[in-house]
């Protein structure tokens, strides 16, 4: 267990409870303070600078680290503050709705780390040390020509009787020239299968410096401040406590590990989508939503507000079943990471057309956050997993999703989404490689459109709720008619959106139903928040109508959250609205 | 920031005397034509074609509008004898935000002329040009346009417009102190919208440039995924990124087919070619960024990362993106189109589509600015255009899939017109309405091809008509594996060939003169 001293950090709490969850979030907001206040931690000016500049948010970084934000990176059981992971995502997207840039480039030393909680063992220690000494960790996956084919990885680990002999390298990664340690894929046997690859945590500062060596940082379409380059190891030796679980277990530790990072990588594209609804909400903006004015650009937000609210719910879902169903997240890591980020890509481009050239101009004020924010915000569909890769795993998965086994316990469905989230442990040893039997909350989708039907919404609502839980049945007899392929058709893929869609839509419905008796925030008005969402699913699936009633009473609900001072968010207590006012 | 604007810098520019018509001495006699000559820019580097076109284009054309014979006169001579005007794009907010409000430009009378003050709307390539068209309010309230020296007397001042992408394009906003203008300079007073005729001519053209920066994309796309190599193969033998080039290169035939029929709409139906040419500038922009958007994710990090020698894609991704700038993808444009669409709904086709609007051959009436209209009759006729029997029987014919394909799509075109839209919902009403224009124009491109060219094999249209419809229905479908074959086989002999993928097949050259 490492010893870390509370006196270090002026934030944070051993205490795991709900009320410390919320009152932690609440106290990061106010330690970030007002971005639109220059002299704030993570100003808007200072970032859109910094991007100018292509320079790293090394002010930004430095805010984080002095809160303490790495402790939260950190497992309890290693000394840090990490229990569920519901409280790293509120924070990072705190840091995400100021300035994506910062939040990947800090949150990054998470990616790089939890391998070594997943594996846990003596590098789960080293790593902790090193993370919460503040140090940015890379995570060393990919090389140059060989993409998302982890399995093909060159770079070798010679593993010694008490030491390991790096040699290949590293690209493009993350921090891989700012960062102080990186946890290396490497091959540790020359035969070929998934047994071959082994985890290396590769600590700089216990190298011969010159083994190592740097390839230049990447001309970025967004997140221009970032330091994506690559590393090379020549010889580089590293002692045999730097292994990373077992020999032969790191592509299984990778694939588990993608999971969490996968799903935790919903924060940084709700905190994106934050920044976009910010900005054309703001009368600075020059949009005009008044009714009757420019019913097109009304529309259009409004629809834009309900992606951002079903992006949530599906993000929102995805963190808390890491708690309680882990054996899915072989499955429902894919679908979060595939619906997250297409739902903001698919605000920013229907608010490129309200914005019009304005989305293109660069500067410091009126909407000229929105340029950067877009190409910020396109970073997150690509890495981690891209969308082709997410919707090949949910393929992978449809002789799972096949199974017929009667439906899901509607009562646990419910019971793991109520919020606010208590005391929840990462039970790394509870993750699968394949889930047996696809996703309960999916199978659950006709159960939960049933459960809407209590006389609090209208037939119009349920009616959706119904069409969309038929679709699924639709869908499901398309998925056990599918061949398999080695390299599966196109038609697949649109098998798998669809069913992914499906997927968010019953994680909105569940989400609903697990809270519309508790206080949450002023978009749960009469269910206006689910109502606009089902519409807008069902719109995208080409079963429903537009819902343009539901839609624009959800601008009109938004747009008060937001005059308050609140973040759009189904979501109450993680932000302050003093600070944001 | 103030900068005084600086005399004239040489440099090799387009001839004016393309944007001139002929009855001033110039030679603008097709629009289509001028296109053709025009991509080659585009498909090279679209920020300096977009600085070079759009004033040239659209202050030329408000000129030979609006203006008298003296000013027609004026312009076209500084034009032909190689000079410059400036005008300006309507389509941002400056980067202050709402400081830029009450600055407007204000024209005040004088004894013969015109005393104007006040910051101009964003500017294109204004530094070094001889004439500036300027929109100014007067004292009563009216729009007028100005034909402005920026050697005259007064006093300017320039603030650069920084943007994502078309970064070579300059844009300026200029401030103005007491600028004097005579008299004779002064074009206005005009309707609501000064660029009325100039905007129908510029939705119409742009869009059709644009489709170059997707032409070049796809050009750079091909040799990718067949060197890229994933899984023990290359990207190309993989069917999900077949299908993402196939879809790309059918949106952009989709864009060209629909483009090309707002240019020829000048020439054959200008009094009805707003509607057309505002479908185009809508819907054309938003094809061709979801091609873009495919060939994204076919790169991934390479496009992400600027990794050579795939860097110049990342560009090409925000230079189409910044078209909006010049107006493509606006909301106003779609209002228009919604307008054309409600009145079909009313009254139906009318009468057929003249086909001349289709024929990549037929000869063409020369463009008369002045006629250029709101009218509905031709975005009607190729609204109803799936009804033509000669169409059904050329497609029953020549394809088992094409008539089902067009039959389906009026079957969703009388649904549209059968219901109204709910409150809210008009502008996806009138965005069906112009995914139901883009198919007309597909399937007249198609009929009215030559044969032997490779607009008139079925192929492309039946794969046309699955993207149309899924964006339609919402339910999207796959393109067959034969389409994406033969999609991607075409875009392979158009790179053999070295020949562009839009369907004027034009060889690929480093640049051109005018």
């Amino acid at each position: 267990m490492v010893a870390v001293t509370n006196a270090s950090y002026s934030g944070g709490s051993s205490d795991a409870s709900a009320a410390t969850v919320t009152a932690t979030a609440m106290r990061f907001d106010r330690h970030l303070g007002n971005p639109r206040d220059d002299a704030s931690a993570m100003s808007f000016r200072r970032s859109l600078e910094r991007d100018r500049e292509a320079a790293f948010p090394a002010e930004a970084a430095t805010a984080l680290d002095a809160w303490g934000l790495p402790r939260y990176y950190i497992p309890r059981e290693f000394g840090g503050e990490l229990d569920g992971l519901l409280l790293p995502a509120q924070l990072v997207r705190h840091v995400a709705r100021r300035d994506l840039t910062a939040a990947v480039g800090h949150g990054k030393t998470f990616l790089g780390a939890v391998c070594a909680w997943v594996a846990r063992g003596p590098a789960a220690e080293r790593m902790a040390s090193i993370v919460s000494a503040g140090r940015p960790v890379s995570w060393g996956l990919t090389e140059q020509g060989r993409g998302s084919d982890l399995s093909s990885s060159a770079t070798t680990a010679s593993l010694g009787a008490d030491h390991i002999v790096l040699d290949g390298g590293k690209w493009p990664i993350g921090n891989a020239t700012r960062g102080r340690a990186m946890t290396v894929l490497a091959r540790t046997d020359s035969s070929p299968g998934p047994r071959a690859l082994s985890l290396v945590l590769v600590d700089k500062e216990r190298v011969d410096p010159s083994s190592l060596s740097y390839r230049p940082r990447l001309q970025l379409h967004g997140i221009r401040g970032a330091d994506i380059s690559g590393i090379d190891f020549t010889g580089t030796r590293v002692d045999a406590g730097a292994l990373i679980g077992a020999p032969g277990q790191g592509l299984e530790l990778v694939l588990k590990s993608l999971q969490l990072t996968r799903t935790l990588c919903s924060a940084l594209s709700l905190g994106s989508a934050d920044q976009a609804i910010d900005i054309v909400l703001n009368p600075e903006s020059g949009v005009d939503l008044r009714p009757g004015k420019r019913t097109g650009q009304r529309a259009i937000v409004g629809r834009a507000i309900a992606d951002l609210l079903f992006a949530e719910a599906v993000g929102y879902t995805g963190v808390r079943h890491i708690h309680s169903v882990p054996e899915e997240m072989a499955l429902e890591s894919a679908f979060v990471k595939f619906l997250v980020p297409d739902a903001v890509d698919l605000m920013y481009r229907d608010l490129a057309r309200v914005l019009g050239g304005g989305a293109q101009v660069i500067g410091t004020g009126g909407t000229s956050r929105f340029e950067k924010a877009s190409r910020d915000n396109r970073v997150v569909g690509i890495f981690d997993g891209n969308s082709v890769v997410n919707l090949n795993v949910m393929i992978n998965e449809f002789p799972n999703i096949a199974k017929d086994d009667g439906g899901a316990a509607l009562e646990d469905v419910i019971a793991s989404l109520g919020h606010p989230a208590h005391a929840e442990r990462l039970e790394p040893g509870r993750l699968r490689l394949m889930t047996r039997r696809g996703s309960s909350l999916l199978r659950a989708l006709p159960g939960l459109a049933d459960a809407l039907d209590d006389g609090r919404l209208p037939r119009q609502t349920v009616a959706v709720a119904a069409e969309l839980a038929a679709e699924l049945g639709r869908v499901l007899d398309a998925v056990r008619s599918t061949p398999r392929a080695a390299r599966p058709p196109t038609d697949d893929f649109v098998v798998a959106e669809r069913l992914a869609l499906l997927f968010g839509a019953a994680a909105s419905i569940a989400v609903y139903v697990a809270n519309r008796d508790r206080p949450m925030t002023g978009l749960w008005t009469d269910g206006a928040w689910l109502r606009a969402v089902l519409s807008r699913v069902a719109s995208r699936l080409g079963l429903g109508s537009s819902g343009a009633g539901d839609i624009d009473e959800l601008l009109q609900l938004a747009a008060a959250e937001h005059r308050g001072g609140l973040p759009v968010s189904l979501l109450p207590d993680w932000a302050d609205a003093e600070v944001w006012r | 920031m103030t900068a005084v604007i600086a005399p004239a810098v040489e440099r090799a520019r387009i001839a004016g005397a393309a944007f001139v018509p002929p009855s001033l001495g110039g030679r603008w006699d097709s629009t289509l034509e001028l296109v053709t000559q025009l991509r080659p820019l585009f498909r090279a580097d679209p920020s300096r074609a977009t600085a070079d076109v759009w004033s040239s284009l659209t202050a030329a054309s408000a000129v030979w509008i609006a203006g008298d014979a003296a000013q027609r006169r004026r312009v076209a001579d500084l034009m032909c004898a190689g000079g410059r005007i400036a005008g300006g794009i309507a389509h941002i907010a400056p980067a202050g935000g709402a400081a830029g409000h009450g600055q407007e430009l204000r024209a005040e009378a004088i004894e013969g002329g015109w005393r104007v003050s006040g910051r101009t709307s964003p500017l294109v390539d204004v530094v070094g040009a001889d004439l500036v068209l300027l929109a100014a309010r007067t004292g009563d309230g009216e729009r007028m346009l100005l034909l402005w020296e920026p050697a005259s007397v007064g006093v300017a001042s320039g603030e650069r417009v920084a943007t994502a992408g078309l970064t070579g394009c300059p844009i300026d906003m200029v401030t103005l102190t007491d600028v004097v203008i005579d008299a004779e300079s002064g074009l206005g007073p005009v309707e609501v919208d000064p660029w009325a005729g100039a905007s129908i001519i510029g939705r119409a053209v742009m869009p059709a440039l644009a489709v170059a920066i997707v032409d070049s994309a796809l050009h750079l796309a091909l040799p990718y995924a067949q060197g890229r190599r994933l899984y023990q193969g290359a990207i190309i033998d993989l069917p999900h990124a077949r299908g993402l080039l196939a879809e790309a290169r059918t949106d952009l035939l989709i864009a060209d087919a629909l483009a090309a029929t707002a240019v020829r709409a000048l020439h054959a139906t200008p009094e009805g070619a707003a509607p057309v040419a505002a479908a185009s500038a809508y819907l054309a922009p938003q094809l061709l960024n979801d091609a873009m958007r495919n060939l994204s994710v076919l790169f991934g990090s390479t496009f992400y990362g600027s990794v050579e020698p795939y860097a110049e894609f990342e560009t090409m991704v925000r230079d189409l993106a910044a078209m909006s700038l010049v107006g493509l993808g606006s909301l106003e444009a779609l209002t228009v189109v919604g307008e054309a669409g409600e009145t079909f709904s009313e009254r139906g086709a009318g009468s057929p589509s003249d086909r001349r609007i289709f024929s990549a051959s037929d000869e063409l009436p020369r463009l008369v600015p002045g006629s250029l209209g709101f009218g509905d009759r031709t975005a009607s006729a190729i609204i109803g255009h799936f009804d033509d029997q000669e169409i059904r029987t050329l497609a029953r014919r020549r394809a088992d899939r094409l008539e089902p394909a067009i039959l389906r799509l009026a079957e969703l075109r009388d649904r549209l017109v059968a219901t109204t839209a709910e409150n809210g919902a008009e502008l996806d009403r009138a965005g069906a309405f112009a995914l139901l224009l883009a198919a007309g124009a597909c399937i007249g491109t198609w009929a009215e091809a030559a044969t032997d060219t490779v607009a008139s094999a079925p192929e492309w249209l039946e794969a046309a008509l699955v993207r149309i419809e899924s964006r339609l229905t919402g339910r999207r479908r796959a393109l067959s594996e034969a389409a994406a074959d033969a999609g991607i086989a075409d875009i392979a002999s158009c790179a053999a060939e070295l020949r562009s993928i839009a369907f004027e097949r034009s060889t690929l050259t480093t640049g051109t003169t005018l």
